[in-house]
């Protein structure tokens, strides 16, 4: 599995990203990647990314079998993180969850689709059975693209979480099957 | 938010209502042993619809390694020296679901029907409440009715049902009813408010 890594590919516009897992080096860059995630996107995140101590906390643990983290870098810069989170004992060891974030700057070209795709291969690979992805309602162009990838509407928990200006937001889950390959969306 | 110190509250001492004296207390390294036999006396078809593999040994040892009670903090039933009941609240300390807690439980069999689980329920519920937590939820097994009933008297509304995702510890696929409870509207005992 990261016999994979790292990995060339190239965006739509051409740029040529390499894919490979997160070591503990990166603990500076990824904290100027998330510096550099506009504020008001930095809100629908899981955990707090403008805290040294968050970034600091996944580097401590770094463990692949539990998080394994892929990341998308240009000229030495990361650009975007996909993140692949499995539990070993319980009864979701057959689910990986899915979190996913880019650059603004590298939007619209393609990079987050690549990440997922890599991951979803990753799952494939690792025996997962599903993934599941959360998102907040408002992260509209995600869940169109998460959909485009075969994630499907699992449940919409109203007004569950909370955005970092402490607004109470839906968190919709969407899974995707890896033992069956969804029907193509064909419009 | 001042947060009352959980050790400072347990053990506490209540009686069932079949007038059996039960201890409330936080659970500590010592209690490794009486985990063992409390979960060995959860029946098999009960034990199937956890969340984990309780008769794994390795799967006792995993909570033990790291208590820490901000995290999760498993309060623990114990009659005579025994475990009887085990209830557990989770908690995250940054993110979106900073607010949320999660509760888990699991009684002996030859306790159920005499309050215990109400009254393990109600102290996480005042927990929570204290350390200003404001929803719970709990997960369970569509096919665990009581359970499903017993958590919606205290007010846990179903809010969503993943179907299938979640594999049984006997491999069978389950929905999985997720419950949530508004913790401002919970059904405290009366004495909480005065």
């Amino acid at each position: 599995m990261i016999k994979r890594y790292p990995k060339r590919a190239k965006l739509r516009d051409g740029t040529q990203v390499s894919l490979r897992l997160m070591v503990k080096k990166d603990q500076h860059a990824l904290y100027e990647f998330f510096q550099r995630v506009p504020k008001e996107d930095r809100l629908f995140l899981r955990d707090d990314v403008s805290k040294p101590a968050t970034i600091q906390s996944w580097v401590d643990e770094l463990d692949y079998e539990r998080v394994l983290p892929l990341l998308a870098v240009v000229d030495g810069r990361v650009v975007g993180d996909a993140t692949l989170h499995r539990r070993r004992l319980g009864w979701t060891r057959h689910l990986g969850k899915v979190r996913l974030v880019i650059d603004s700057q590298y939007r619209q070209k393609g990079l987050g689709s690549l990440l997922v795709k890599e991951l979803i291969e990753i799952g494939k690979g690792l025996k997962l059975e599903r993934l599941v992805v959360e998102l907040t309602g408002s992260q509209q162009a995600a869940l169109a693209a998460f959909r485009h990838l075969g994630f499907e509407r699992a449940a919409v928990l109203y007004r569950h979480v909370k955005d970092r200006a402490g607004r109470p937001q839906d968190l919709v889950i969407l899974i995707r099957d890896l033992e069956e390959e969804p029907e193509p969306i064909s419009f | 938010m001042s947060e009352k110190r959980i050790e400072d509250q347990y053990p506490k001492t209540t009686v069932l209502k079949d007038g059996t004296k039960v201890v409330l207390k936080t659970m500590t390294h010592n209690d490794r042993e009486a985990l063992h036999e409390f979960f060995a006396r959860i029946q098999e078809e009960d034990r199937k619809f956890l969340k984990h593999d309780v008769s794994k040994r390795e799967v006792i040892d995993s909570w033990l390694k790291d208590i820490n009670y901000g995290r999760v903090l498993p309060l623990l039933a114990e009659v005579n020296g025994k475990i009887v009941g085990d209830a557990t609240l989770h908690r995250r300390s940054s993110g979106w679901l900073k607010h949320v807690g999660e509760v888990r439980l699991v009684i002996d069999p030859a306790y159920r029907r005499k309050g215990l689980g109400s009254h393990m329920l109600e102290e996480l519920i005042l927990i929570a409440a204290d350390a200003g937590l404001e929803k719970l939820v709990a997960e369970i097994v569509a096919e665990e009715k009581a359970a499903i009933r017993a958590f919606r008297r205290f007010n846990f509304e179903q809010v969503a049902v993943l179907p299938g995702i979640v594999k049984d510890q006997g491999g069978r696929y389950q929905d999985l009813v997720v419950m949530v409870l508004d913790v401002s509207t919970a059904l405290l005992p009366d004495w909480y408010y005065f």
